[in-house]
């Protein structure tokens, strides 16, 4: 019944898989250390015949004169308590802890792995029972009880490797089941139970692939921990006394005298390839979590990079003006490729109380550019060109201190999801006098209590959830209460950016209309950062249409909704459903945003753009300024002037 | 069209326990996610399902597909009972009732291939004839041509239309004759959800299919769907053609939530009907009709009974107590 | 101050703070309950490991051919071993069935609860002394090794690590996450050793907890002297256990300072300091709160090889012993003592958790 198709190519897949997963490996140096290292030991404990100057276990020629000797040319680390080559007991030593890691590692990952799925999988009774015991298992302390079980039976090598691999599967058991139910809360799982597909046929096909690199993760740290716990059974006198661990070898000359006759030779060197074996593990490890879990090593608070200003701007700012963007490019620089210019050369104006709406597909800079206004860029973000002029003051030239004095208290932001931009562990109160704190100076605790609680109400939100946490609010609320906190300094702009994305409609209407009112009472100039055509139409005064990275068109609302220029304006108005015109039929752009790291030569619209001719493939169109305050850049605009 | 009842839900009710109330009160309480729904699917039929999150649109969904245990009610499949089916039933009948869901990110196994993934249902059912030819055929149905391209991708290669593409493919794949399309554009961009939304319309011309196309998003019904269903607090409170639904709506929570949609108009700014507060805790579902607490026009009566459906026409049924005559 | 027509949300808003209270006490009893349950299951396999494994000498006494019936019958009533083992068993290894029907009071099994409400661990077969009074001598001075371990460690592992996540990708970051590494890999024992060779030529104490002759000495030389004694084991200590909450703390601060949150309050005009203080450190301590827990066993392990080490007068050391003597009554008694002392230490934490964190208790 299993076709040619099933047959043939997971083995090629494995392979590709495999090959692509070491082209990502092969660049993590700590990964790539730690994999040589183990190599290296392995090598050594194959080959301990070949490679061990002694032999280990005739102790027949031994005298008393050759106890603890000096580390010399025939013993290169000395001897030992009982006159043995340390050397050569140190790589037989290898192929016992290594042993002893692997098997009851083994063991480990197979129960805990098992326990792990069918508790994460199967859930319900046999979760709860699999999980309290693990969590009983956790909690009890495993050396002791190792202890315990092996001076009860016989210490030998088999009972050590069942002991430790018995006790040890405790956190695989947790690691695996919280991945399983991480992956079965996934909703291609579901869709396999909606195709009809069985249960053995969704753990094989759809969990333990997903499931399988984190329990190798673990493996690898199972074997670490099981041959520091092999070490420390030996060394505590409860190895098996007919082989030679490194522990063993420990518990030998340290219970023998090395101590005392100064012999660290027999004290260094065995200890010295648990902490080899153990490293090496650890890096391997580490370098395997981060390939198959890549994090950005980034955060907020790394150092930004400096600002630079190649041309000037326009320099003249008209009266009334609050806020003047000119020019401004910001580009992510990524090491070893050249920087992606994810913004380039866009500029708009703001005045008193007015409403500009920021419109454009995900991907498109939207972000960026008002991230860039207060110069909160991620650290690979660098604005490389352009001014911004608050007030009259250039926002990109100014100092950190300045900047920070204007952060909220001029300029303010409303960000997309509240319940991340939130603090979960801070009451929301409190993160809101925070910002009036910093400030407006000399302001007493009730003046900022009664601030607080203004705010609140303002918003619509009763002031006895002041003291209450971000997650006993609901969505709505949350919004609102951010919206409070961007109010707090009485800043003259407040950047909205998707403010009322991932709401519920109705919920979305009451947060735009207390947005709308309170910019009426307040008089203040916003920037509404959005994707909503719908909403910028009822909202905003002017609209600023990006695609890619650059301005498409920026004009008052009503002649980007009845004579837009650009080709990209027109086709995202045809694309979005209008409930006046229900029978209308909807058309979509085809193709997809350009990536930043891959634009198009000419025009970045230009491979999705209908009406797109020769010079838009090679040309980088320009702005052209069509009427007072109408900017499109489009070929077709030049040639139609 | 025909106009026989094809898919027929009635009473249905879905009830999940949420535990204690109290430290040391023994009584259970329960979530009333999908509260007594009945609707009428035809042939080839497109029905939108729109309610604000919490309305239990989804779990009516997962009920429908049988990945749910409903507590009360039938679903009735061309005259025969599927409300509680034996797993080989019910997986009989999965190749009849394919689902597309919101996120095509998370609904596609990041390690398999494309052919993979569309593959995949077809192995499931232990279809082996001609399988390359319906895989082929279901992928250029689903907009993916020529399907040679995609076969040997893996999902992150695609891009977010394509994705959704290769889901509503594997659903194809089984030649179904109802898709269930839960929110299959909101996580898409603008540009990119009509085409998406085109695809489904025409895949019922061409293949005639069925599609319950779940939706929070009134706009986005427009053209493509037959008939409305607006659902609330897990009922459905009104229900009725599209142009019906859209242009003479009659109950107050549809009126209001097709006030505040935005149009993309500067020179419409209309009046909205804004609702305050939030959608009730299904848990506590207020007395009386469950719309009332947040009814702009609700008076004295209508926290006390629950009104029923009026019929307004043949195809427009409303539940409010002010349509009573 | 209202404004007309803004909404007042419908968040369950009188009801939340006898809620909060009423979730943060079934929170509260859920933990204990959960602790005295495992305690219980400890005291449960405490018995029957020393029941069904081979090995005790007291049960392999009464089996000796060579005893006479008087002596034998004499070290079985001396060890409890006339009773039935619990119900429906005489003895468990070998296993012989026996009266179900016997007053469970009379049991091995009941015996040995009873004795331990009483705090009645038995007699050291080595010294003749009751194992309550050897471990009750020692059992301050684990506390104290692993207090002060703890500790420091902690302190230590938290300071490397938020500077290392601070200063993220720069050299400072590359040597405390290389170094942290390298710490994790040594084995406790080990690194006592050598740092015991170290000691050995600068003059630190090679064993023990006091210079003997000391108690006559004033308080202040005393604790002076015990603080000399302490230093190497609690360097062992700490530097074995700092590696691993430096890494944690630096990745859960990583974690943390890559939220919107944080940005937030960068948007604010926060500074970088006060950040740190306000918005990050708390958050980023929860993972290490539960690592602390799921750590505490391990640092027992650690414990129990510095005290061997150090010849250090602790609970530790007192299972070294136990083993080496086959002084199974003391070893019972120590294993039982240190698993509940782990799960009372585990509660602890788990009740830090819900205190550092909001979220837990409305859960």
């Amino acid at each position: 019944m299993q076709s040619t198709v099933q047959s043939t190519k997971p083995q090629n897949q494995l392979v590709s898989r495999f090959l692509g997963f070491w082209q990502v490996f092969r660049k993590n140096r700590s990964g790539l250390i730690g994999l040589g290292m183990l190599i290296l030991i392995i090598f050594v404990a194959v080959f301990a015949p070949l490679i061990a100057p002694h032999d280990s276990s005739s102790s027949a020629n031994v005298e008393i004169g050759d106890i603890y000797l000096q580390p010399s040319a025939t013993h290169w680390f000395g001897t030992d308590d009982a006159g043995q080559d340390v050397f050569s007991n140190f790589i037989f030593g290898a192929r016992v802890s290594l042993t002893v890691g692997f098997f009851a590692a083994f063991i480990s990952i197979i129960v805990g792995g098992i326990f792990g799925l069918v508790a994460g999988f199967f859930g319900g009774r046999w979760e709860n029972f699999l999980m309290r015991f693990t969590d009983i298992m956790l909690v009890i302390p495993d050396l002791p009880l190792m202890v315990v079980i092996v001076a009860l039976t016989k210490p030998a090598l088999l009972n050590i490797i069942f002991v430790i691999g018995l006790l040890g599967w405790t956190t695989t058991a947790r690691v695996v089941r919280s991945q399983t139910l991480a992956v079965k809360s996934r909703k291609f799982v579901l869709r396999a139970r909606a195709i009809g597909a069985g249960r053995g046929h969704i753990v094989a096909r759809h969990i333990l692939p997903l499931v399988m690199p984190i329990l190798v993760v673990q493996a690898v740290l199972v074997v670490s921990l099981a041959i520091l716990n092999e070490s420390a059974l030996s060394f505590l006198g409860l190895g098996d006394p007919t082989t030679l661990s490194w522990g063993q070898m420990l518990n030998y000359a340290f219970g023998r005298g090395a101590m005392s006759t100064g012999a660290w030779w027999a004290l260094v060197v065995p200890g010295f390839g648990i902490v080899w074996v153990v490293l090496g593990l650890t890096l391997l490890g580490q370098g395997l979590e981060k390939v198959l879990n890549p994090r950005l090593e980034t955060h907020h608070l790394m150092p930004g990079r400096p600002s630079v200003q190649k041309e000037a701007g326009w320099e003249v700012v008209k009266k009334g003006t609050l806020l003047e963007v000119q020019n401004l490019s910001i580009n992510y620089v990524n090491e070893g490729k050249p920087p992606a210019r994810a913004v380039e050369n866009v500029s708009f104006t703001l005045k008193e109380g007015e409403l500009i709406g920021l419109v454009g597909e995900s991907g498109c800079g939207k972000t960026t550019l008002m991230l860039a206004l207060l110069r909160l860029l991620p650290a690979a973000g660098q604005i490389v060109n352009g001014k911004v002029f608050f007030n009259g003051r250039d926002l990109v030239t100014l100092s950190d201190d300045e900047l920070n004095n204007i952060r909220w208290s001029g300029i303010s932001i409303v960000f997309q999801g509240a319940m991340n931009a939130l603090n979960p562990v801070r009451p929301v109160g409190e993160q809101i006098s925070e910002a009036i704190t910093r400030h407006l100076a000399n302001s007493s605790k009730e003046k900022v209590e009664a601030r607080v609680i203004e705010l609140l109400e303002l918003v619509g939100i009763a002031s006895d959830h002041k003291d209450h946490y971000p997650h006993q609010y609901s969505g709505g609320m949350r919004q609102r209460a951010m919206i409070a906190m961007a109010l707090a300094c009485n800043p003259q702009v407040i950047i909205a950016d998707e403010p009322t994305t991932a709401l519920d409609v109705m919920i979305q209407a009451q947060i735009l209309e207390l947005l709308d009112d309170l910019r009426k009472k307040l008089g203040l100039a916003v920037i509404f950062v959005t994707h909503d055509l719908g909403v910028v139409a009822e909202m905003c005064d002017k609209v600023l249409v990006m695609y890619g990275g650059v301005t498409a068109e920026y004009a008052d609302v009503d002649v980007i909704y009845n004579t837009p220029k650009h080709p990209y304006t027109q086709e995202l108005l045809k694309a979005f459903p209008d409930l006046t015109k229900p029978k209308k039929k909807l058309s979509s752009i085809p193709g997809y945003p350009p990536r930043l790291e891959a634009l198009p030569a000419g025009c970045r619209f230009a491979p999705r753009c209908p009406a797109a001719f020769e010079r838009c493939h090679v040309e980088q169109p320009s702005l052209h300024i069509l009427a007072d305050g109408h900017i499109a850049s489009c070929h077709i605009v030049e040639a139609s002037r | 069209m025909s106009t026989e009842k094809f898919l027929e839900v009635s009473g249905l009710k879905k009830y999940f326990d949420v535990g204690r109330s109290t430290l040391f009160s023994s009584q259970s309480r329960s979530l009333h996610a999908v509260d007594g729904v009945d609707f009428t699917l035809r042939h080839s039929e497109v029905i939108a399902l729109v309610g604000e999150s919490g309305c239990g649109k989804s779990t009516l969904a997962l009920l429908l597909m049988g990945l749910e245990d409903p507590t009360e009610g039938t679903v009735m499949y061309e005259g025969r009972d599927i409300t509680h089916l034996g797993d080989h039933q019910r997986k009989d009948l999965r190749r009849k009732i394919q689902m597309v869901f919101q996120d095509p990110y998370e609904s596609l196994n990041p390690t398999q291939t494309i052919e993979e993934i569309v593959t995949e249902p077809l192995a499931v059912h232990g279809l082996t004839h001609e399988r390359d030819e319906r895989v082929k055929k279901a992928m250029e149905d689903a907009g993916l041509k020529p399907a040679e391209v995609y076969l040997k991708r893996y999902p992150h290669e695609l891009s977010g239309g394509q994705r959704q593409r290769v889901v509503i493919a594997a659903a194809l794949v089984l030649e179904p004759e109802i898709i269930l399309a839960d929110e299959p554009v909101s996580m898409l961009d603008v540009s990119i959800r009509a085409e998406i939304i085109n695809l489904l319309a025409e895949l019922r011309i061409t293949r005639q299919i069925a599609v319950i196309f779940i939706t929070h998003d009134l706009g986005s019904v427009g053209f493509f769907a037959d008939r409305v269903a607006v659902m609330y607090l897990g009922r459905i409170v009104e229900i009725g053609t599209m142009l019906e639904v859209l242009e003479k709506p009659q109950h107050p929570y549809t009126k209001a939530l097709i006030s505040v949609i935005p149009v993309p108009n500067p020179r419409l700014r209309r009046e909205r009907i804004i609702l305050q507060g939030e959608t009730p805790n299904p848990i506590d579902i207020p007395t009386g009709c469950r719309f009332h607490p947040r009814c702009p026009v609700a008076f004295a009566t209508c926290n006390a009974s629950d009104p029923p459906m009026v019929t307004l026409s043949k195809t427009h049924q409303a539940a409010c107590l002010l349509l009573v005559k | 101050m209202t404004t007309p027509g803004a909404a007042n949300d419908a968040a369950p808003g009188s009801t939340h703070q006898s809620e909060n209270l009423l979730n943060r006490l079934r929170y509260f009893l859920k933990k204990i309950g959960w602790a005295l349950s495992t305690i219980l299951f400890v005291l449960v396999l405490n018995f029957f490991l020393f029941r069904v494994l081979p090995g005790d000498p007291a049960r392999a006494g009464v089996h000796d051919p060579r005893l006479k019936k008087e002596s034998i019958e004499a070290l079985r009533v001396r060890f409890g071993l006339d009773k039935p083992v619990i119900n429906c068993f005489e003895s468990l290894n070998p296993v012989e069935f026996g009266s179900c029907s016997v007053n469970p009071l009379d049991t091995q099994f009941f015996i040995y609860l009873k004795n331990l409400l009483t705090g009645e661990l038995g007699i050291s077969y080595h010294t003749n002394r009751p194992v309550t009074e050897i471990l009750a001598e020692r059992l301050w001075n684990t506390v104290l090794l692993i207090g002060a371990g703890q500790i420091l460690s902690i302190l230590i592992g938290m300071a490397f690590g938020i500077f290392a996540a601070w200063k993220a990708r720069t050299s400072i970051d590359y040597a405390a996450v290389t170094s942290s590494l390298i710490a994790w890999s040594l084995p406790t024992f080990w690194l006592g050793i050598i740092l015991l060779f170290w000691g050995s030529a600068n003059g630190f104490p090679l064993a023990g907890k006091a210079t003997p002759g000391m108690s006559s000495m004033p308080l202040l030389q005393q604790w002076g002297d015990i603080a000399h004694h302490m230093f190497l084991p609690t360097l062992t200590y700490t530097i074995v256990y700092m590696g691993e909450y430096t890494l944690i703390m630096r990745s859960s601060l990583m974690d943390v300072l890559s939220e919107d949150y944080i940005l937030t309050a960068k948007a604010k005009g926060l500074s970088t300091f006060q950040i740190l203080k306000d918005h990050a450190l708390k958050n980023a301590m929860l993972p290490l709160v539960t690592v602390i827990a799921i750590n505490l066993g391990f640092t027992v392990a650690g414990a129990i090889q510095i005290e061997t080490v150090f010849s250090w007068p602790g609970l530790g050391i007192a299972v070294y012993e136990a083993v080496g003597r086959r002084d199974f009554p003391l070893l019972q008694g120590a294993f039982l003592l240190i698993a509940v002392a782990v799960i009372l230490a585990n509660l602890i934490a788990d009740l830090t958790y819900a205190y550092l964190d909001p979220r837990v208790q409305t859960e």
